[in-house]
């Protein structure tokens, strides 16, 4: 469709600087040119026999700006008015995306609004597509009625495991988007064998991109945070450090899901079975990897990643129609008789 | 090192230059004979005293940085859940030797022989240094609370018997539980009752004002009011008598931003202190502050930090009962 395209082009060619997302401009201009390169000629087709959603409510989170921006596309090329929730702490992303859908005369609008003053934007909507916190996203689907088709995705951990240094500078891109803040970052690399090496490589693609791309605003809750890893990992191993990123090396038993912006740390690990047990119970999303495939899909079977990818690949979209495993546009679609 | 030390903080107050190559010299020291801290430290070469790479105190639930010789150990308080920090000491000698002379300058004539004691008692909890403490300000102190139950019955009875003046030794939630018990007293001019451990707990806040005129209307209005500020992970306090807190001359007190790590005009606090001879000299904090015309303005914890504090106890003793 000749309008959507057009209104990812426009988009895509905007300058996020301004936007507050938290990132450096150069990061965010990082960002929003990766997030709409794949459309250059792509179409975003809606399967036969399903019937897209007429309103759907996209409810945005703050961390990957540019999340809404595929599902716009999606139920916009399928003709249905999209509601876009812009997060209250972020709105320009949202505002902007809908601007640039509204400008071609597709039917999408956003609105900036705290959580709790947001709840009428759902009056009509027979579908609501949500990302954002595990709280948050109970609380929306406490709002909606049992007709309301949703697909609502909270937290989610991402991690890479690898298996040598092979292919391991894609992980830099993966965690430099966004500065590692995204559900599809990788919070850890479990490293099956050349630990060390492995993070050397990452300590240098982190210095390296640092220089390109800065990393954005550091939250003073996320200093002291960082400053105790780092130390942590000089105290029980080592760590590779600089101003604005760290690549601490620790035993998998100090594993920890919470993301910290270019704070990339390494795990060495004896087998797969330590990788599980340090992700014990926490909610998967994608993992990266240098294994050969047959291996890659004990990460799937094994771990259960529902996205394994390779390295570079944990932000990519195949504009499919998935967002991890599941395919939203059944999910929001209704089945035509 | 210990008796240069020794000599620093019984000595006439110390230059910044003095104060600066002492501590710098601690520090070599500290590396050459704390492991931990000699791999967290790495190749800082610092010269002045915001240099030296100040542990995070959340590092400290998860390693101790423990000289090989220390055997005396004080822990944040651990209630319901959690690893605690801990600070390893060789001996209590320095820590001790701070607390008085610090206290002695700061609360001049306090009646510390009649000491009524609200913390817990280092017999019962000697992992707590807030009672370490005040047993070195107040050997004589009698105790009235328990971690479990909180503040005994008994104090009130103590209070109101007491025929002179008197030291109350307390925390903010400790003394809000004992204004939750029936009671009464007129304590003697001269009294002084210490209060420390923050007002904010894990599952209420208590408004410093309101809790004073509360304190004032069951205790009498003559006291004088001392405020302390103290850690688990430092040897010396700070005391306020109503002009801010006052650090020692031989603790040093500075503020970074929170984010970077580095100096700011307020922010996170950071310690510089030279009776942790056997422990990590510099310390950041996870407290939020301002240092102005050598006195410490708290402004809060860092948002998001995990609650801490020797009244976490006192609190937890309230909730239950």
């Amino acid at each position: 469709m000749a309008a959507v395209a057009q209104a990812v082009s426009v988009y895509g060619a905007m300058d996020p600087a301004p936007w507050h997302t938290g990132l450096s401009p150069e990061g965010a201009r990082f960002a929003l040119a990766h997030a709409t390169a794949p459309y250059a000629g792509r179409s975003l087709a809606w399967p036969a026999g399903l019937r897209p959603p007429r309103r759907t409510v996209i409810w945005c989170a703050g961390n990957v700006f540019t999340a809404p921006l595929e599902w716009t596309a999606t139920l916009a090329a399928a003709g249905g008015q999209i509601v876009l929730k812009a997060p209250s702490a972020v709105p320009e992303p949202a505002l902007a995306l809908a601007r640039c859908f509204a400008a071609q005369g597709l039917p999408v609008q956003a609105h900036a609004l705290p959580h709790d003053q947001a709840w009428h934007l759902l009056d009509d909507a027979d579908a609501v597509l949500g990302f954002g916190s595990d709280s948050a996203m109970l609380a929306l689907d406490a709002r909606l009625g049992p007709s309301v088709r949703r697909a609502l995705f909270g937290h989610r951990v991402s991690a890479a495991v690898v298996a040598g240094v092979r292919d391991v500078e894609g992980l830099v891109g993966d965690a430099v988007l966004y500065d590692g803040r995204g559900c599809k970052s990788p919070v850890a690399v479990f490293a099956l064998a050349e630990a060390e090496a492995v993070a050397e490589r990452l300590a240098a693609g982190l210095a390296e991109a640092s220089v390109a791309v800065p990393r954005g605003r550091m939250e003073a809750a996320w200093g002291p945070r960082w400053r105790r890893r780092v130390g942590l990992a000089r105290i029980l191993d080592h760590a590779h450090a600089g101003d604005e990123w760290a690549v601490p090396v620790l035993p998998a038993r100090w594993f920890e899901p919470e993301p910290l912006p270019r704070l990339v740390p390494v795990h060495p690990v004896a087998d797969l079975g330590e990788v599980r047990q340090a992700l014990a119970g926490l909610p998967l999303g994608s993992c990266a990897t240098n294994l050969d495939p047959s291996a890659a899909r004990a990460l799937h079977q094994v771990l259960g990643f529902p996205v394994v990818t390779p390295p570079g690949g944990l932000h990519a979209t195949a504009l499919d129609g998935h967002h991890e495993d599941t395919d939203i546009r059944a999910v929001l679609g209704e089945e035509l008789p | 090192m210990k008796d240069r030390l020794q000599d620093l903080i019984t000595g006439p107050t110390p230059s910044r230059q003095d104060l600066t190559a002492a501590a710098l010299a601690l520090f070599e020291w500290q590396r050459e004979h704390l492991p931990a801290l000699r791999a967290f430290a790495g190749e800082a070469r610092p010269t002045q005293l915001e240099d030296i790479p100040a542990v995070p105190v959340s590092l400290l639930r998860d390693v101790p940085i423990r000289h090989p010789e220390a055997f005396q150990v004080f822990r944040t308080s651990g209630t319901t859940s959690g690893r605690r920090g801990e600070h390893w000491l060789v001996d209590t000698d320095l820590y001790e030797l701070s607390a008085r002379r610090w206290f002695e300058h700061c609360v001049p004539d306090c009646p510390v022989h009649c000491t009524l004691s609200l913390v817990p008692e280092p017999a019962r909890a000697p992992d707590s240094s807030l009672g370490h403490m005040v047993q070195q300000l107040a050997p004589q102190a009698t105790w009235h609370f328990d971690a479990r139950t909180g503040v005994a019955p008994s104090a009130w009875q103590t209070l109101a018997a007491a025929p002179e003046p008197l030291f109350l030794a307390t925390t903010a939630f400790a003394l809000a539980d004992l204004l939750d018990q029936p009671g009464q007293a007129q304590l003697a001019p001269g009294s002084v009752v210490m209060v420390t451990g923050g007002f904010k707990g894990r599952r209420t806040t208590l408004d410093a004002a309101t809790l004073r005129t509360r304190a004032e209307a069951r205790l009498g209005s003559g006291l004088r009011w001392v405020g302390e500020y103290g850690m688990t992970e430092l040897s010396s306090q700070c005391w306020d008598t109503g002009a801010g807190y006052r650090p020692p001359p031989w603790l040093h007190v500075w503020t970074a931003d929170p984010a970077t790590g580095r100096p700011a005009p307020e922010g996170l606090l950071c310690f510089v202190d030279l009776a942790n001879w056997s422990s990590p000299l510099a310390i950041e904090t996870e407290d939020l502050g301002r240092v102005c015309g050598g006195t410490v303005t708290l402004l809060g914890r860092l948002p998001q930090a995990r609650p801490r504090g020797c009244s976490l106890t006192a609190e937890e003793a309230r909730w239950r009962r």
